[in-house]
């Protein structure tokens, strides 16, 4: 069980969170002004979606140094969920993506998974990103039930780059989404 | 798996003995078939296994299951039950040889045993809490306990949420006389005697703490030829995933589990991946659904009996590991052991007596900083200075110790809230260790200087003696960047669960006004719970709301004083 120490001093306990809002509220708001004049999203395998980023070769040897700084988000293909551990027992993130993942988490970015079957979302890769979308209305249903209401949302129209970029950024740029 | 016992110590009357059967009932009614085990004039105790093959009547447990004669450490533990109880950090219950029993507690007091001192001289014991309550007529709520779990987590020695219920800490027991009265003591606690000592060779003792870790979960991996440990993004859990690979044949099925621990990022999860991959570990990462969240909670609050609030989040892996056999391993108490995170800090020195005990107090009860947000302003009051009061005497105690603040945090938190975690929520699932907690390694750890451990510096030697490959790999805590997960306690999901269980519920006057009248039903109010919910203080005391209210639905018709406000703020 993780149980690990506090810091208790007066500048960790009450210095620190007021600092810290004020730094995620000025970013979100600079963040938010930025997208909408020049969003940035990234794309991990094939998502069959119209997007305004180009998708990044998991092969190519630059993956590692890509800067995902700033991003507004990393959409990942359904292509890329997993592959199969060596002993052939259990499904696994494929390593290249979990590092993706790792350096996208580091960085505060939203990681959003594209969900073609109700089948990923058994896959382990479902259980890490921040966002789930379909263009699937009948899998919005089982979308929900496993990541929520604010955390996933419907591509009516997957192929239209303006439509599925507002959402993308509608989905992933407030916290709280209590209408949802 | 947690071996479930129950019983009752003292002149046994028509009334008590059918204590003891409404105890069995209740035990058969959540399908856990209890045998009578040992049986006298002053004492009767019932176990899944019912008598010996050997007729002796002595059982010792602890949440790995009942001890096998060859892994006991005394042959005699009626006579010699404070060295089984340090040697296997075990519960037990024995008849000695003049017809008297003694019962006892564990040297880490991780282990979970209640005992309820009944009227008319008799004491009712078990491993679960319910069944107690059920051979009871009428319980009065400990509302102290509940000002201790909303600060706290938990309810702080040995107190329970029932006035006359009483956990056992490390090393106490009760035992009857010839005349059948009960009496409860507790041993001299050994871990106060582990004081710091100059170190002559680091890498000897690393490895020896090692191999008293390895040498616990041996004898369970063999036996089950599979092993669950579990894993985080953090050390302790990478240690012991390491250790179990070692300890395993070839042919054994090693399977790391990872589960969300709701803290807005997946680092941990993706972290543990890649140590799985290092280790070349079979690995599973189970999250909980958005729509189980009420499902899950619920689980959890009923597995602990109402006596925790951190780790709801714990049940999806959990119902996956009762379909996997084999043991679990956890690595409760590493941080606070062998991480040397709960050592004072270098100007402890220029604190006054009671500033430092108010700061061991207040690192332990830190959410009680937002208190005002959560809870009604008297409520709030009443919270915070009878919690710190009922904390005062275990920090006081140690407050000179050389290990004072390590003990107090020990006591004040990883005993009463952490524990129930592994004891009874893993150790329903599947026979859970907890090797960091062991006597020989507590005792090496807290032999140790604080600055070998400061910060964590003992663990990379830990580690590369667990396995070279872990050598420099960094946790989920050292990439830490913003949480910006949505926490899935702070969904809309969870939110209208919680705000809705607790403002329809009795504890709904000890809510802050903007909580008590948030309207659910609309966006704007079920907001103002998220925002709560979102952050780790506020979503604490809710969380030990929302305990407190479904303790009150479980409990009702059978509480003399089912008032929480007026409890909980006259404590």
């Amino acid at each position: 069980m993780p149980d690990k120490p506090m810091a208790t001093g007066w500048f960790a306990q009450k210095a620190l969170p007021v600092l810290r809002r004020q730094q995620r509220r000025i970013s979100r708001r600079w963040r938010n002004l930025r997208s909408q004049i020049a969003p940035r999203i990234a794309v991990l395998g094939t998502t069959g979606l119209a997007l305004p980023g180009k998708a990044m070769d998991l092969q190519s040897p630059q993956i590692k140094t890509a800067r995902l700084r700033g991003l507004d988000a990393m959409v990942i293909g359904p292509s890329t969920v997993s592959e199969e551990h060596g002993t052939g027992a259990a499904v696994v993130i494929a390593p290249t993506v979990r590092n993706m993942l790792i350096r996208a988490e580091t960085h505060s970015v939203p990681t959003v998974l594209v969900v073609e079957a109700a089948q990923q979302l058994e896959t382990p890769l479902a259980a890490v990103v921040t966002h789930l979308v379909t263009a699937d209305h009948q899998l919005l249903g089982p979308l929900r039930d496993f990541a929520g209401a604010e955390r996933t949302m419907l591509l009516e129209q997957p192929t239209n780059r303006t439509a599925v970029t507002r959402i993308l950024l509608e989905l992933t740029s407030a916290h709280f989404r209590p209408g949802a | 798996m947690s071996t479930p016992v129950c019983g009752v110590l003292g002149q046994l009357t028509p009334a008590s003995q059918q204590q003891a059967e409404d105890m069995v009932t209740a035990a058969q009614q959540e399908g856990v078939e209890l045998q009578a085990a040992g049986h006298n004039e002053t004492g009767i105790f019932y176990t899944a296994a019912g008598t010996s093959a050997a007729g002796v009547a002595s059982v010792l447990w602890n949440a790995a299951g009942e001890l096998p004669a060859a892994l006991a450490p005394t042959k005699n533990p009626a006579t010699d039950w404070t060295a089984a109880a340090r040697e296997a950090d075990a519960c037990g219950i024995h008849q000695r040889s003049d017809g008297s029993w003694i019962l006892h507690g564990s040297v880490s007091g991780t282990q979970v045993l209640y005992v309820y001192e009944a009227p008319g001289g008799v004491v009712l014991f078990s491993t679960r809490l319910r069944w107690l309550t059920r051979a009871a007529e009428q319980l009065s709520p400990d509302w102290q306990s509940w000002t201790e779990i909303i600060a706290f987590g938990a309810p702080l020695s040995g107190r329970t949420t029932f006035a006359g219920i009483h956990r056992l800490k490390p090393m106490e027991y009760l035992e009857t006389t010839g005349e059948g009265r009960v009496n409860r003591g507790a041993a001299h606690w050994a871990w106060e005697d582990y004081t710091p000592q100059p170190v002559s060779d680091l890498q000897d003792i690393t490895e020896a703490t090692i191999g008293h870790m390895s040498a616990q979960m041996r004898p369970y991996i063999a036996e089950a030829g599979t092993a669950n440990p579990m894993l985080s993004g953090g050390r302790d859990s990478r240690m012991l995933t390491a250790l179990a690979l070692n300890e395993s044949a070839e042919t054994t099925e090693v399977t790391a589990w990872t589960t969300s621990s709701d803290s807005g990022t997946a680092l941990e999860e993706l972290i543990a991946a890649q140590v799985a991959e290092t280790l070349e570990v079979d690995h599973r990462i189970i999250t909980g659904r958005y729509s189980q969240f009420a499902q899950d909670f619920t689980e959890y609050a009923d597995a602990v009996d109402y006596q925790a609030s951190f780790h709801f989040w714990l049940m999806p892996v959990v119902r996956r590991l009762k379909e996997t056999p084999g043991p679990i391993f956890d690595g409760i108490g590493g941080g606070v052991l062998l991480g040397g995170g709960f050592a004072d800090p270098p100007n402890a020195h220029r604190l006054s007596r009671q500033d430092l005990v108010a700061a061991r107090i207040g690192s332990r009860a830190r959410y009680l900083t937002e208190a005002q947000k959560v809870l009604a302003e008297t409520a709030a009051a009443g919270v915070s200075s009878r919690s710190s009061a009922a904390a005062e005497p275990v920090a006081q105690q140690y407050l000179d110790h050389p290990n004072g603040h390590t003990l107090t945090s020990y006591l004040l938190r990883t005993v009463p809230g952490i524990a129930p975690a592994p004891a009874k929520v893993l150790g329903r699932a599947q026979p859970t260790l907890m090797p960091m907690v062991s006597d020989p390694v507590a005792q090496l750890a807290l032999s140790l200087p604080h600055e070998v451990k400061a910060d964590g510096a003992w663990y990379p030697y830990l580690l590369k003696a667990a396995d070279p490959r872990l050598e420099g790999m960094e946790t989920a805590d050292d990439l830490m960047g913003r949480r910006h997960h949505k926490r899935r306690i702070a969904s809309v999901e969870a939110a209208a669960y919680l705000g809705g269980l607790i403002q329809n519920g009795p504890a709904s006057g000890l809510l802050a006004p903007q909580l008590r009248e948030a309207d659910l039903s609309a966006p704007g109010g079920l907001m103002t719970w998220q925002r709560m919910l979102n952050s780790q203080r506020p979503q604490h005391l809710i969380r030990g709301l929302a305990m407190l209210t479904l303790w009150l639905q479980e409990h009702q018709g059978q509480l003399k004083d089912s008032d929480p406000v007026k409890g909980v703020q006259n404590a």
